[in-house]
C-alpha cells in the first residue's frame, strides 16, 4: 500500500454553506468531535459517513475527500 | 471473532466462578481486607458486579441501561471506532497478563487459575477504559478548542 493519506476540504465547505460543526454533525446524524476530528484529519470517516456529508453539504465525495502524498 | 468470544467465554467464566463460589483465596490488594471476613467478600463482590457492568458497557455500548442521548452518543461513529482500537488494547493487555502469569508460574508455584483469571480480566479491562478515556478526551479537547 503506498503512503497515501486522505485530505478534505469538509471545513471550507461547511463554511461555504454557514454551518458549524454543530450544525453539520446534526445533519449528518454524528456528534460534533467527529466532525472536528474530520476536519482536522484525524480520523478517516467511514464510507457511508462520507456519502451522508456529502449529501449534507449537498456536493460530492471526491469534492469533499481527496488523496494526498505522505510527505516523509 | 471466534477468537475473541473465546477469550471473552473464559473471562464471564472467571467471574461467574469467582461470584458463585466461597473465595478460598485472597488477592494482596484485599489481604488487609479480608481480616474483615463480610467486608472482604463484599468487597469482592461489589469489585465483581463493577467489572462485570464495565463489560456490558463495552459488549453493548450503553444499550441496556442508558439514556436516549448516551445511546446516540455511543453510537457516533468516532466513539464506536475508539471503543474498538480500546478493545483491542484491553485485550493485547490481558494476553500480556496471561503471558507474564504463565511466565511466573514455570519457576514459582503456579497460582490459583481463578486468581490469574481475575488479575487478567481486570488488567483488560482496566487498560481498555483507560485508553478509551484518554482517546475520548482527546477529542472532545479538540473539538472544543474550535
Amino acid at each position: 500500500m503506498s503512503d497515501r493519506k486522505l485530505g478534505n476540504r469538509l471545513r471550507e465547505v461547511r463554511t461555504q454553506h454557514g454551518l458549524t460543526q454543530a450544525e453539520l454533525a446534526l445533519l449528518a446524524g454524528v456528534s460534533r468531535k467527529t466532525i472536528n476530528t474530520i476536519e482536522n484529519q484525524v480520523y478517516v470517516p467511514s464510507t457511508i459517513l462520507s456519502l451522508a456529508l456529502a449529501e449534507a453539504l449537498k456536493t460530492s465525495v471526491e469534492a469533499l475527500f481527496f488523496l494526498t502524498e505522505e510527505t516523509p | 471473532m471466534l477468537f475473541y468470544t473465546a477469550v471473552l467465554g473464559i473471562l464471564v467464566a472467571g467471574l461467574i466462578l469467582q461470584w458463585t463460589q466461597p473465595p478460598p483465596y485472597t488477592a494482596p490488594a484485599l489481604a488487609a481486607l479480608s481480616q474483615f471476613r463480610l467486608f472482604g467478600q463484599a468487597a469482592q463482590a461489589i469489585s465483581a458486579a463493577c467489572l462485570s457492568f464495565l463489560l456490558l458497557a463495552y459488549l453493548l455500548g450503553g444499550r441496556l441501561y442508558g439514556p436516549p442521548a448516551l445511546q446516540r452518543a455511543m453510537d457516533d461513529e468516532l466513539t464506536v471506532v475508539q471503543r474498538a482500537k480500546a478493545v483491542t488494547t484491553g485485550f493485547l493487555v490481558l494476553l500480556g497478563a496471561l503471558a507474564a502469569l504463565m511466565a511466573v508460574g514455570a519457576f514459582a508455584p503456579p497460582i490459583v487459575t481463578r486468581m490469574g483469571l481475575i488479575v487478567c480480566a481486570y488488567g483488560g479491562l482496566a487498560a481498555a477504559s483507560i485508553r478509551f478515556a484518554l482517546l475520548e478526551r482527546a477529542a472532545w479537547m479538540a473539538a472544543r478548542d474550535e
